[in-house]
C-alpha cells in the first residue's frame, strides 16, 4: 500500500528509513555480527534477567515496598535525563548539521508537520536503546504470566517523547536567549551534562553526606533520598505494572509535555532553523597586528591541533564532562590518601586511569583520524610520520594537562600514589593514542558522535587495554606486586595490535 | 626535456579495472600556463593528484624542475602547490592561523612567511577578515584563502583544479592576474577548468583529455588547425571529444 505523499505517516516512514540506513550501514562480517547481537542480546537478556524476574514475581508477588517505588521512579528519572541528553543532541544536529530540513521547509508540507515527524523520529531514536535492552526481559516475563509489565515499553516511549519535547523547547529557548551561534555549543554542553546528571547527582550527594559509598547509584540515591521524596512517586511503579489509572496518568502527563512543546515551539522551529543556518561562525575579527608566526613544523602543528580541539563545539563538552567525572574520583583519592587507606584509594586511581584512557581515545581520534584537510598535509613536504607523532603528542599532552590538575592535590598528600596516577594515566593515554594511530578510522570532525568504528576486535582490545592499565595502576597504588601482571598483559595486547598495523 | 618546469611521461592509473589515465605525456615550460581540459571523469583531477604526490601512478614518471617527484616526493613538494576545487581549509582556523600552519608545513622562515602572508591576504581582499574563522566564509573567500596558502611558499609549480569556482567577477579577474604574474615570474602552472573561455584566454597551451588519454595538445591556434573550421575553444573541444578516433595528439 502506498502512503499518501506528504502525509505525516509518509514523512515518518521517510525519516525512519533514513535512520534505519544510518544505523545499519555496516558491511561484510560486521553485518553478521550486528545481526547476531541484534537477535542475541534480547534473547540473552530474556534468559538472564526476564526469567529470574518472572520467577521472583511468581514467588514473591509484585513489589510493593518503598525501595521498589523509589527505584522505579529513579529509573524513569534517569532514563528521562539520558533521553533528554540524546534528544537535545539530535535537536542541535537537526538545527545545524542535517541539511534535509532546508529541503523539507522549502516544500509545501506544513512546518508543524515536519517538526512533529522529526520529533517523533528523535523520540524513537532516544527510546530505541532502552527499548532494545528491555524488550527481551519484558517479553520473557509476559510469556511467563506477567504481560502487564509490557506497559514499561509505552511508558518509556512516552518518556522519550516528553524528553524530545523538552529538548525542542530548550533548543528554541536557547536560540531566543543566547542567539543561534552560542546555542550550538551550549546545546551540546547541556546534552552532555544531562547525560551525566544522574551519575554526578549521586556523586555530589554521596560526597556532601560524607559517604564515599560503593554500590549501584540508584540504591545509593534511595538511601540518601529516603524520607525526603514525596509518596506520590509510587505512581511510576504502578504505571510500570500496567495498572490502568496510573498508566494513563503517567503516559498522559508525558504525552502532554510533548504535545505542548511541539504545539508551542513547532511552528517557530522553521524560523529557528533559518536563524541557526545563517548564524555567523565563532571568532570575530580582531583588530591590531596578528600574532607572529611560530617557527618550525612541531610548533605549527601543535598550535593548529590545540586550536581545533579547543574550538570544537562537540568535543569540548565531552572533555569538560570527563574532567567533571575526574573530579569526584580525584576528591575521593585525596580523602583516602590523607587517611593512608591505600586499598580504598586504588579504586579511585583505577577510575582516573580509565577515564584518561577514554579521553585520550576521543582526542586521538580527533587529531589523527578526523583530519579536515588530509590532502593539504599529504601535498606538503612534511614527513607523515613526524606529523602523526606531533598529533599524538597533542592528544596525549592535553589529557596529561587535565590529569595533572586533578592529580596534583593527591601528589601533595600521597606522593607515591600521585606519581602512580600520572604514570598510569600517561600509559593509558599513550596506548589509546597508539591504537588510534595504528588503526586509523578516518572521518569528519562533525561525525564525532558516530565516528566510524574500528574492527570490533580492535575496539574490544582498546577497551581491554584501558582496563588492564587501569587495573595495574590501581594495584600499584596499593603497593601490590600483582600490578605487574595486568601491566605485562597490557603490553602484550599493545604488541598484538601493533603487529597487523597499517603503513 | 631539459629546461622544463613539469614533465609528465607515460603516466597511467587505473581504479580496479577502470582506467583513469593511459600513458599521459605532456610538458609545461617555466613561465607557461597549461590548461588541462576534459569532460567529467576524463582523468584531469587524477593527473593533478599524481603530480601533487597525493596518488601513486601505476606507471610513468613526473619531473618537477629537475626533481623526480616519485623518487624524491618531499623535494618535489617543496616546489609545488596544489589547489583543489574543494578548498583544503580548517573551518575553525582563521586565515592568519591557516597561513601560519602552512608556513610550518613548508618549514618557511617565520618572518619572511609572515610578510608574504600579509601581502597575499591584502592582495586577495582577506586582510580585514584575517581574524575570522574560515567556517563563516563564502565559497569564494574559502577559495581565496586556500589560494593564499598555496602561494605562501612561492611555488615553482602550481596545480589548480577549477581555481575560479565560487569567485565573483572582480575577484576572478584578480586571481587571473595573479596567475599571469606567477607565470611571468617563471612558475609553471597547470589548471583544469570547465569554463572554456578562461582556458582560451589565459592558457598558453591546452591539453584535451578524453577517457584518460591526451587527445590533442597545443596553442589555441594549433588546436583550431586540427579541426574542421572550429572557431571557439568550445567548438574545438566538442569536435575533438565527440570524434576522438579521428584525431591524435
Amino acid at each position: 500500500m502506498r502512503l499518501p505523499a506528504g502525509s505525516t505517516v509518509w514523512l515518518l516512514a521517510h525519516d525512519l528509513r533514513l535512520d534505519w540506513r544510518r544505523r545499519t550501514s555496516v558491511t561484510g562480517a560486521r553485518r553478521w555480527l550486528a545481526l547476531i547481537i541484534t537477535i542475541g542480546a534480547p534473547l540473552f537478556l530474556a534468559g538472564v534477567m526476564g526469567v529470574p524476574l518472572a520467577l521472583a514475581l511468581n514467588h514473591f508477588g509484585p513489589p510493593r515496598g518503598w525501595t521498589a517505588q523509589l527505584v522505579a521512579a529513579a529509573a524513569l528519572a534517569s532514563a528521562f535525563t539520558f533521553m533528554l541528553s540524546q534528544a537535545l543532541a539530535e535537536v542541535v544536529d537537526a538545527l545545524y548539521e542535517r541539511g534535509d530540513l532546508d529541503l523539507l521547509f522549502s516544500s509545501p508540507i506544513p512546518p508543524r508537520r515536519v517538526i512533529t515527524v522529526r520529533a517523533l523520529g528523535i523520540a524513537f531514536a532516544a527510546f530505541s536503546v532502552f527499548g532494545f535492552f528491555s524488550l527481551g526481559p519484558l517479553a520473557a516475563m509476559a510469556v511467563m504470566g506477567h504481560p502487564r509489565w509490557l506497559a514499561i515499553l509505552p511508558v518509556l516511549y512516552a518518556c522519550a517523547l516528553a524528553a524530545t519535547g523538552v529538548a525542542l523547547a530548550l533548543g528554541a529557548l536557547l536560540i531566543d536567549w543566547v542567539g543561534p551561534r552560542r546555542t550550538r555549543f551550549i546545546g551540546r554542553a547541556l546534552s552532555v551534562g544531562f547525560g551525566s546528571v544522574f551519575f554526578l547527582g549521586t556523586q555530589v550527594l554521596a560526597l556532601a553526606s560524607g559517604q564515599i559509598s560503593r554500590g549501584p547509584a540508584v540504591l545509593r540515591l534511595s538511601r540518601l533520598a529516603a524520607g525526603s521524596a514525596p509518596r506520590q512517586i509510587e505512581i511510576v511503579l504502578r504505571a510500570f505494572e500496567g495498572e490502568p489509572r496510573a498508566f494513563a496518568m503517567v503516559v498522559g502527563a508525558l504525552l502532554a509535555v510533548f504535545a505542548l512543546a511541539t504545539a508551542w515551539f513547532g511552528p517557530r522551529f522553521a524560523a529557528f532553523h533559518a536563524a541557526a543556518k545563517s548564524a555567523p561562525a565563532a571568532g570575530a575579527a580582531r583588530a591590531g597586528r596578528p600574532r607572529p608566526f611560530r617557527r618550525g613544523l612541531p610548533a605549527a602543528v601543535l598550535a593548529k591541533e590545540l586550536r581545533l580541539l579547543l574550538r570544537d563545539p562537540m568535543l569540548l563538552p565531552q572533555v569538560i564532562l570527563r574532567v567533571v567525572y575526574l573530579v569526584p574520583a580525584g576528591i575521593v583519592a585525596v580523602q583516602y590518601g590523607a587517611r593512608l587507606d591505600f586499598t580504598a584509594l586504588s579504586g579511585a586511581v583505577l577510575a582516573m586511569t580509565l577515564m584518561a584512557n577514554q579521553l585520550a581515545g576521543s582526542l586521538a581520534w580527533m587529531t589523527i583520524s578526523a583530519e579536515d584537510a588530509p590532502d593539504l598535509l599529504a601535498s606538503s613536504p612534511a614527513p607523515r610520520t613526524v606529523l602523526l607523532r606531533i598529533k599524538l603528542a597533542a592528544a596525549v599532552g592535553t589529557v596529561m594537562a587535565i590529569v595533572a590538575l586533578v592529580a596534583a592535590p593527591l601528589a601533595l598528600v600521597a606522593p607515591y600514589q600521585g606519581a602512580v596516577v600520572l604514570t598510569g594515566c600517561a600509559a593509558a593515554a599513550v596506548s589509546a593514542g597508539l591504537v588510534n594511530l595504528w588503526w586509523q578510522r578516518p572521518g569528519k570532525r562533525s561525525a564525532f558522535r558516530e565516528r566510524a568504528p574500528a574492527p570490533w576486535f580492535v575496539n574490544l582490545a582498546e577497551l581491554t587495554l584501558g582496563l588492564l592499565i587501569a587495573l595495574a595502576a590501581g594495584l600499584a597504588s596499593a603497593h601490590h606486586l600483582a600490578a605487574v601482571a595486568p601491566a605485562a598483559a597490557a603490553l602484550l595486547v599493545l604488541l598484538a595490535l601493533r603487529l597487523p598495523a597499517r603503513p | 626535456m631539459s629546461g622544463a618546469g613539469l614533465t609528465v611521461t607515460g603516466l597511467s592509473k587505473a581504479y580496479g579495472a577502470t582506467p583513469a589515465l593511459a600513458e599521459l605525456t605532456f610538458q609545461v615550460r617555466p613561465g607557461e600556463l597549461y590548461a588541462l581540459l576534459g569532460a567529467n571523469g576524463a582523468g584531469k583531477t587524477t593527473a593533478l593528484r599524481i603530480i601533487a604526490g597525493l596518488l601513486a601512478p601505476d606507471a610513468g614518471s613526473v619531473d618537477v624542475f629537475g626533481v623526480d617527484a616519485l623518487a624524491e616526493p618531499a623535494r618535489a613538494k617543496q616546489l609545488t602547490a596544489w589547489v583543489p576545487d574543494e578548498p583544503m581549509l580548517y573551518e575553525r582556523l582563521t586565515p592568519w592561523e591557516h597561513l601560519e600552519f602552512i608556513a610550518g608545513l613548508w618549514n618557511l622562515d617565520p618572518a619572511r612567511a609572515q610578510a608574504r602572508a600579509e601581502a597575499l591576504l591584502r592582495r586577495l581582499g582577506l586582510w580585514e577578515v584575517r581574524g575570522q574563522r574560515c567556517g563563516s566564509f563564502s565559497k569564494g573567500m574559502m577559495q581565496k584563502t586556500a589560494l593564499a596558502g598555496a602561494l605562501l611558499h612561492e611555488p615553482k609549480l602550481l596545480l589548480l583544479d577549477e581555481p575560479l569556482t565560487g569567485l565573483d567577477a572582480r575577484m576572478a579577474r584578480e586571481v587571473k592576474d595573479m596567475l599571469r604574474e606567477l607565470a611571468a615570474a617563471g612558475a609553471s602552472l597547470v589548471l583544469t577548468t570547465h569554463i572554456l573561455e578562461v582556458a582560451e584566454r589565459m592558457a598558453d597551451r591546452i591539453g584535451i583529455l578524453h577517457r584518460g588519454r591526451l587527445l590533442a595538445e597545443g596553442s589555441m591556434a594549433e588546436l583550431q588547425g586540427r579541426t574542421r573550421g572550429a572557431g571557439t575553444l568550445e567548438e574545438v573541444f566538442l569536435e575533438l571529444t565527440l570524434q576522438p578516433a579521428a584525431v591524435g595528439p
